[in-house]
């Protein structure tokens, strides 16, 4: 019986586990196979947001690109380096292993490969999928794809095209290595440069491309801050600037001045437009913006595995305020206070006030706890009275005010106020802004960074975890105001140069932008606020002056640098980093980034393509 | 189309079974019992009519019952253990007495698919007996291995519980992407190391590849085949045994508050400067703080029998561990049935079944990342609060403290994982006429992970997160094994063939889920969201998993003197390989010569009484990389950084906007991708002197591993961030495996040493095709992976490169301390350096000063030897097991060293031997360099890198020899046990990791495989840190000594 049961059972199992076919091609069962994806516009679209959110990268505007390696690089952060590469850019001597250039080179292309797939996928949606009607659709979605690889490739060339300012139409020397479509195999990822008129030609044709997809194009509602005609051209106008094509510069830039539909926002709005405020974004003046929101959705950041729309910038440039015993000595940070303002830039803007002293508190109460409000020690009050002087007199720049906290004249909230909604601004909580926490310094500014940085809720404990709020302008109308003035001097336009300049000046001040205004330069070479600096350089050239005060932080100052070859002067004039502590000196080769020895090692074709000096 | 013909086939050999019991002709029936020297009946002896394949076992009682033909003159009795015995047939019955032997030739060695005697085998198979690693105080099998096995490298440094199974290497390192030895479970493969120590029999190790080759594709990391235990014995037997051990950290010291302030006060000066109250600072001692003693304790409990047509072993067990770290332990219990039924003289099933639970609290926590020690910490900051809260840097003295309370860090979350295992399999043999066996054996494995995570809300003072989280993870996983083997077995006259063909599937399923809600409702592990919650999910469903194998083994010999064997294997592997690369055939031959067997030996060296030489040839498959790496396709986007660091794959266009996902094409395609080959060449002689009190095997092996795995790291211009997989270079590895024994009985004295080393060289050859220089790997940073806090930021500290070993350290080489101002002031290539700072090697072709073209190779962590002592004595009633391992010849890098002599950073402290730097205080030259200086403008930290940068300072002798295990043992007598109805009883005391001898500075020399961001990144191989050996990183388990005392009880 056991036996003929068996005889079942047997076969049985032999044939409930018998062999499976032989498949040919697996696929996994979490991505999109090639053959047949995109087949939907939402998936098309899909494909186009990493070309945009590369943007976001750690490496980028997501966390180091702007605090670490540009602040660090233009002087206007000063901090004791946190690491290797952070030192070599506060000493503007940079090695080709410095992970700032690698980090900035990946990203590019990183988003230019991006770029591609998604113009690749276009062409197979096209080709296999499209219903009617949709090649205004997928041409739109080029278009954005065009004007975002043209800027990561303005930013490459910028940053790595060997000296390009000096003879940006050179076919002799070396801009970037251009990629239009995916690389194939092995052999198509090893490529040399192009020479930098080549790589300018890329640019140009990017752009150029972009803005004929992106024509007419209005963007509107939550699709407000995508790229537009008027984000290609002025980007393009930006291109030519650095190419020193002036007079294409010059026409294209005044299309975007005339007709984009742009205009200065007031003083008042300005003042409030890089601290995160929602009601300040995609103002007015904002050609070009990556939207930041304050929502991390659980990441640390950019960091993690919740896709998310932020960045943590400000962890780097917390401001400080005092302790909660109200002492400088303990002050407090609202995210990771590495930097504070160079001390030289508080004195290039024209504040004259000189260093102030800790007094004893005549107010002081010793029978309740120190606290902010109960302070031992304060600011002497004299220097706290003419600071607010030298504010509503505007003897200093007000972007100063814009761009810097001042310690004890200015605030900010470490702890906000329960029910605090990132993007508004809180009416309580707020505690006079500190150096950093340490015995107190009496030759230092320290004042902390305003400009993107967080003021209403430390960082670390912005709901749902680290996130900033503050959005990036990729570009807005006052930097085209001051590359079309630039565009005027080179093309010996002085009288509209001049005019742009002011208008830019006039806005600052809280001048109508019109009319002339009492602050008006009389010409280009006008003392600037910088003169009272002794500054040889910004002090009488309001072009400079200007860029570097309107722009301030923004990751614009270093292409200008090295456009006009200001390392040098520039060393001088800020003569120190790790505040104070070590001389500053500029190696000339950093006009041009080294091509990252990732990039060399793992490429044979730009082997022996390095920028000279490395 | 292959089912087809498999079915066919099955009917056939169903239809020929019919026959089979018709074709038996029988004589005359012989019935006997057989027994040990002490008159104890022997169950599953082997009872053979000599010159037949006619044989029976005999059952529970030791009797059997065997038809033999008119024509048989003897009987050979044979059983594992004893010395095999003629009987010459005078009539019907038999009593055998079998004498216990000292030769392990008749020992049945596993060797896949079957079974042979040890000395029928031509491969390298390593034995270890089950008995001998019973009570070791661990939960897995490669930790029991340790020491036993030449060739086989075991090192186990973290005392972690439920942590990280112990790093393996089976005759050293062979590929970038070295694949785990495949586990074999009564024949079963299994996915990993996963078994109670105390239900194992036998292992058996296949080291080289003709005796792995069976297995193929899987064994290139070598193949660990576990033979569980059955039943004996007429009446049910009971064993029960428990043991409890007090488990010792070993620890690196830290400042305590005084020696702090004074150290302070020179690199932070401002703290304390004027400071006059002190003495009311907290002391905390936060090594202690964060480990402490803890404990290690295990029970078993099994009954075993059988009968006439039946054995079954019922098994449980319970261990539970408790870590020496704060909050952190694992508790393991399970249960095993093995059970055979013999239904009829032709056909056998059964099955084994087992189940295991483990639960874990692992080691969580925003900011709770464990290290060594904690140098992240100041003795002045209090464990609380005078509020109650977690303490934070006192104020008033501008201390600039970023990191958390560690213990608030740990104290702050808290989290629960369950690990569930069954492994089971039913299999059938069915006797087939002519000699063939048919057996079919299915096999299921099911993994089941799940973990709750919850992350409290925290406040350190600077380091705060109002933010709370709860993570649940749910990981699933099913493998599917089918095999049908059949197996010829015969004997015409003084030749034997055995021949095995096979045919196995192997599918596997996973499903996993990982979802993370912020904000919840409860500080549970319950999800309750809340209107601020956010909740964030991925998971994967993917059934694809498919091997599908065909094999074929003979194995002839002649008189068992001359042997010959061949295999060959077919693999395929659909889901690693694309179309047209997913099939890889492996082949294999071996030859033997029991030279002692010889007439003209017998004479010549009587005292030999076995000398047997061998030799192999062999190619084994590895296919060690992540499914579908062949293919590229659209998925989500992870930046620059890789691997899942999705946090960028988002973006809007409008304030608070909808999310938009992204999907891009992240990798390219290789659909070149094949198998990577080992070839491997073994010549090894065996022999035993004296009948077996001494016995040697020494083995010499060549290994090439052909088109290995290489992952190219992407020029970044091409915009990718993984690799891109394809088959470069070559790796040679070669070296001698050696055991040695000697044993013996006098008197009441019986004795058994046995040495086991293995000498290992491997260098990376050939890898011509790349065009990166080479692969660098390697850090020291205070947390893994985060390059910008820690020691020597953007140093990498290990190298493979062509023509070298696997990663060997990198980084400068040390000549000496300068001894004066002057003499530093002399040396232009560095330059600011002081008495005190370390002289580096300088090639002047790199540049007038020191700089990075100066690193290079300065040590090689892979041993030259690795060996093992095991020493069993037994006298009277006492018994005494000792293992002793070690490694010789392997350079080990000292990062612990690196934070403990200097601080890494403001906010961190250092241990005591930091106040011996040269030049500290009033210390003048000491042997250690100096960290810093003081100007009158302040302090200048280390400007030399004398601590930044890696040297060979770091780079120290890794040799040592441990007492690994030392277990001392008493049995009480069977006399007055049987009064109280217990057959037998055994108490014993252990010690574990009981003493080590090395000149090693850091805590312990046995140290494995460092974070690797290689292997994050996909660049090589995760199952070994292949290029992280012997890299004491601060972010590490420490070791632990453990000392336990434990009962055995039969009854």
């Amino acid at each position: 019986m056991l036996k003929k049961i068996l005889l079942f059972i047997l076969p049985a199992i032999i044939l409930a586990t018998g062999c499976s076919k032989s498949p040919s091609l697996v696929q996994p069962t979490n991505e999109y196979a090639l053959t047949n994806y995109p087949n939907t516009i939402a998936g098309l679209q899909s494909v186009l947001v990493p070309a945009y959110s590369a943007m976001r990268d750690a490496n980028l505007y997501g966390f180091e690109y702007l605090p670490e390696a540009m602040a660090s690089l233009t002087h206007t952060g000063d901090d004791n380096g946190y690491n290797a590469g952070w030192t070599e850019m506060l000493q503007t001597d940079i090695s080709s292993t410095n992970s700032y250039c690698l980090g900035a080179w990946q990203v590019c292309y990183a988003g230019i490969k991006n770029c591609n797939t998604v113009l690749q996928a276009s062409t197979v949606y096209m080709a296999n999928y499209a219903q009617p009607g949709d090649a205004a659709t997928v041409a739109l979605i080029n278009g954005q794809a065009y004007c975002l690889r043209g800027y990561y490739y303005l930013l490459l060339e910028s940053l790595f095209g060997e000296d390009n300012i000096v003879n940006p139409s050179a076919t002799d020397t070396l801009g970037i290595i251009i990629d239009t479509t995916l690389p194939t195999s092995l052999a198509t990822t090893q490529k040399g440069r192009s020479s930098i008129k080549n790589s300018w030609a890329q640019v140009v044709s990017d752009l150029t491309t972009a803005a004929t997809l992106l024509h007419g194009q209005v963007w509107t509602g939550n699709d407000e801050g995508r790229a537009s005609e008027w984000a290609a051209k002025g980007l393009l106008g930006k291109a030519y600037v650095y190419m020193k094509d002036f007079t294409d510069a010059k026409t294209t830039l005044l299309d975007v001045i005339t007709n984009s539909g742009k205009s200065l926002m007031s003083f008042a709005q300005y003042d409030q437009a890089f601290t995160g405020i929602t009601v300040n974004k995609y103002n007015s003046e904002s050609l070009f913006e990556l939207n930041i929101d304050p929502n991390s959705f659980g990441d640390y950041g950019v960091y993690g595995g919740a896709p998310n729309s932020t960045s943590i910038n400000g962890l780097i440039w917390s401001p400080w305020v005092l302790g909660s015993d109200g002492s400088e000595v303990d002050a407090a940070t609202l995210g990771y206070g590495n930097e504070t303002i160079h001390d030289a830039n508080i004195i290039r803007f024209g504040f004259t006030l000189g260093y102030y002293n800790l007094v004893a508190n005549p107010n002081y109460n010793s029978a309740k706890p120190a606290s902010p409000t109960n302070a031992a020690m304060i600011m002497d009050p004299v220097y706290h009275a003419n600071s607010l002087a030298a504010r509503t007199n505007q003897t200093a720049d007000p972007r100063l005010y814009v761009s810097c906290l001042q310690p004890w004249v200015d605030s900010a909230i470490n702890t906000p106020p329960a029910g605090y909604v990132p993007g508004t601004v809180p009416t309580t909580g707020y505690i006079p802004v500190s150096k950093q926490a340490g015995a107190f310094k009496s030759n230092q500014y320290q004042w902390s960074f305003r400009k993107y940085a967080p003021l209403y809720c430390n960082i670390n404990d912005v709901p749902g975890g680290q996130a900033d709020g503050a959005d990036i302008y990729l570009l807005r109308l006052a930097d085209v105001y001051l590359l079309y003035a630039e565009a005027c001097i080179n093309t010996n336009d002085n009288v509209d140069g001049l005019a742009y300049l002011n208008m830019v000046k006039r806005r600052a001040y809280g001048y109508p932008i019109a009319s002339p205004s009492p602050v008006d330069y009389a010409s280009l070479t006008s003392p600037t606020a910088a003169a009272a600096s002794g500054d040889p350089v910004l002090g009488n050239n309001p072009l400079y002056y200007e860029r570097w005060a309107e722009l301030f932080n923004e990751g614009t100052w270093w292409t200008d640098v090295c456009r006009w070859h200001l390392g040098v002067s520039e060393a001088a004039f800020y003569k120190t980093y790790n505040y104070g502590g070590n001389t500053l000196t500029f190696n000339p080769r950093c006009y041009a980034w080294p091509i990252p020895m990732t990039e060399i090692n793992a490429n044979a074709k730009v082997a022996n393509e390095q920028n000279p000096g490395y | 189309m292959t089912k087809k013909r498999l079915l066919t086939s099955m009917l056939a050999c169903i239809c020929l079974l019919l026959f089979f019991q018709m074709a038996k002709a029988q004589n005359k029936v012989i019935t006997g019992v057989v027994t040990d020297d002490k008159g104890t009946p022997l169950a599953g002896a082997t009872v053979t009519v000599k010159g037949s394949v006619d044989a029976v076992n005999t059952d529970a009682a030791g009797k059997f019952t065997l038809s033999v033909a008119s024509s048989a003159t003897k009987l050979v009795i044979s059983f594992v253990g004893y010395e095999p015995q003629e009987v010459t047939l005078t009539g019907s019955t038999v009593t055998v007495g079998l004498v216990q032997t000292r030769s392990n030739l008749d020992e049945v060695v596993v060797v896949g698919y079957g079974t042979q005697k040890r000395k029928d085998v031509t491969g390298a198979v390593s034995s270890v007996k089950g008995a001998d690693i019973k009570q070791l105080p661990v939960t897995d099998v490669t930790a029991a291995l340790q020491g036993r096995a030449a060739g086989v490298e075991v090192i186990q440094n973290s005392a972690q519980p439920g942590g990280m199974a112990p790093t393996i290497i089976i005759r050293g390192l062979s590929s970038l992407h070295q694949p785990p030895p495949l586990y074999i479970v009564d024949g079963v493969r299994v996915p990993g190391d996963n078994i109670n120590i105390q239900d194992i029999a036998t292992i058996d190790i296949l080291k080289d590849a003709s005796a792995a080759a069976i297995y193929g594709s899987a064994a290139a990391g070598g193949v660990i085949l576990i033979t569980t235990k059955k039943g004996v014995g007429t009446k049910p037997q009971v064993n029960f045994n428990a043991r409890y051990g007090i488990t010792q950290p070993k620890l690196v010291p830290l400042l305590r508050k005084d020696d702090y302030i004074k150290l302070e006060n020179v690199i932070n000066p401002t703290y304390f400067a004027g400071a006059t109250k002190t003495d009311t600072l907290a002391d905390v001692d936060w090594v202690h703080a964060l480990y402490g003693n803890a404990y290690e304790t295990n029970y078993n409990l099994s009954v075993t029998g059988s009968g006439q047509n039946i054995n079954y072993l019922l098994s449980g067990f319970y261990n539970a561990q408790k870590g020496i770290f704060v909050r952190n332990y694992s508790n393991i219990g399970g249960i095993r049935v093995n059970t055979d039924y013999k239904l009829g003289n032709w056909i056998k099933i059964g099955e084994q079944l087992s189940l295991s639970q483990r639960k874990t609290e692992p080691l969580v926590g925003a900011e709770a990342q464990l290290h060594n020690a904690p140098f992240r910490t100041a003795p002045i900051i209090p464990i609380k609060n005078e509020d109650g809260n977690w303490g934070t840097v006192p104020p008033g003295y501008g201390i600039q403290f970023g990191g958390p309370n560690p213990l608030g860090a740990a104290y702050d979350a808290y989290a629960v994982d369950f690990q569930n295992n069954l492994q089971g399999n039913v299999y059938a043999e069915v006797k087939l006429p002519v000699h063939l066996t048919f057996r079919t054996t299915l096999g299921y494995s099911y993994y089941l992970e799940t973990e709750d995570y919850y992350q409290a809300p925290y406040d350190f003072g600077a380091d705060q997160s109002p933010t709370n989280s709860l993570n649940k993870l749910y990981n699933q996983s099913g493998q599917l094994l089918d095999n049908f083997v059949l197996t010829y077995d015969q004997q015409f006259g003084k030749h034997s063939i055995n021949a095995v063909a096979g045919y196995e599937q192997i599918t596997t399923k996973i499903d996993n889920l990982n979802t993370t809600v912020t904000y919840n409702g409860l500080p549970d592990y319950s999800i309750v969201t809340t209107s601020s919650s956010t909740t964030t999910a991925t998971g994967t469903y993917d059934p694809n998993g498919l091997i599908k194998s065909y094999f074929g083994r003979v194995n002839y010999n002649f008189d068992q003197r001359y042997y010959l064997s061949g295999s060959i294997r077919q693999d395929a592997n659909y889901t690693v390989f694309g179309p047209d690369k997913q099939k890889g055939v492996f082949t294999a031959a071996s030859a033997g010569w029991n030279i002692s067997d010889e007439n003209f030996f017998t004479g010549l060296l009587p005292v030999v009484s076995l000398l047997k030489l061998r030799g192999s040839y062999g190619t084994l498959g590895n296919s060690n990389v992540a499914p579908y790496t062949f293919a590229a396709f659209y998925g989500p986007y992870s930046g620059v950084a890789g691997f899942g660091n999705t946090s960028v794959n988002g973006a809007n266009f409008a304030p608070g906007a909808p999310l938009l996902i992204g999907t891009s094409i992240n990798t390219e395609a290789n659909p070149n991708l094949h198998w990577e080959t080992v070839k491997e060449t073994n010549i090894g002689i065996d022999g035993e002197l004296y009948k077996g009190k001494i016995y040697f095997s020494v083995e010499w092996y060549k290994k090439l591993t052909d088109n290995m795995l290489y992952a190219l790291p992407l020029p970044p211009n091409a915009g990718y961030s993984t690799p891109f997989f394809t088959n470069i270079g070559n790796v040679e590895g070669k070296g001698f495996d050696v055991l040695l024994g000697y044993k013996d009985r006098v008197g009441k004295f019986s004795y058994d040493v046995a040495v086991t080393a293995g000498f290992n060289t491997n260098k990376v050859t050939n890898l011509d095709g790349i065009a990166t220089d080479a692969l660098y790997d390697g850090q020291n940073y205070y947390n893994n992976g985060n390059a910008t806090y820690g020691a020597m930021q953007g140093h990498p500290l290990t190298i493979t490169e062509n023509g070298q070993p696997f990663g060997q350290f990198y980084g400068y080489k040390v000549l000496g301390l300068f001894k004066t101002d002057a003499q530093a002031a002399a040396a232009t290539d560095q330059p600011g350096a002081h008495a005190g700072d370390l002289i580096y090697y300088h090639n002047s072709k790199n540049g007038t000063v020191v700089n990075t073209a100066d690193e290079m190779p300065i040590g090689n962590p892979n041993p030259k030897l690795v060996y093992g002592i095991t020493i069993r004595l037994n006298y009277s009633n006492f018994d005494l097991m000792a293992l002793l391992n070690g490694v010789a010849g392997v350079k080990l890098f000292n990062g612990v060293k690196v934070y403990e002599q200097h601080a890494f950073e403001s906010d961190a402290n250092v241990s005591p031997i930091a106040l011996k730097d040269s030049y500290f205080g009033t210390n003048g030259l000491t042997n250690q360099p100096r960290m810093g200086y003081t100007t009158s403008t302040g302090y200048i930290d280390d400007p030399n890198g004398n601590y930044t940068n890696p040297s060979t300072y770091f780079v120290e002798s890794g040799s040592y020899i441990k007492l690994k295990n030392l277990q001392i043992g008493y049995s009480f007598s069977s006399a007055a046990m049987e009064r109280i109805k217990i057959r037998s009883a055994r108490i014993f005391v252990m010690g574990n990791n009981l003493l080590t001898i090395t000149k090693y500075s850091g805590l312990d020399p046995e140290v494995g495989s460092a974070y690797s961001q290689a292997a994050t990144s996909g660049y090589v191989g995760a199952s070994v840190g292949v290029t992280t050996r012997g890299l004491d990183a601060v972010s590490q388990y420490p070791q632990a000594r453990i000392y336990s005392a434990g009962i055995d009880v039969n009854f």
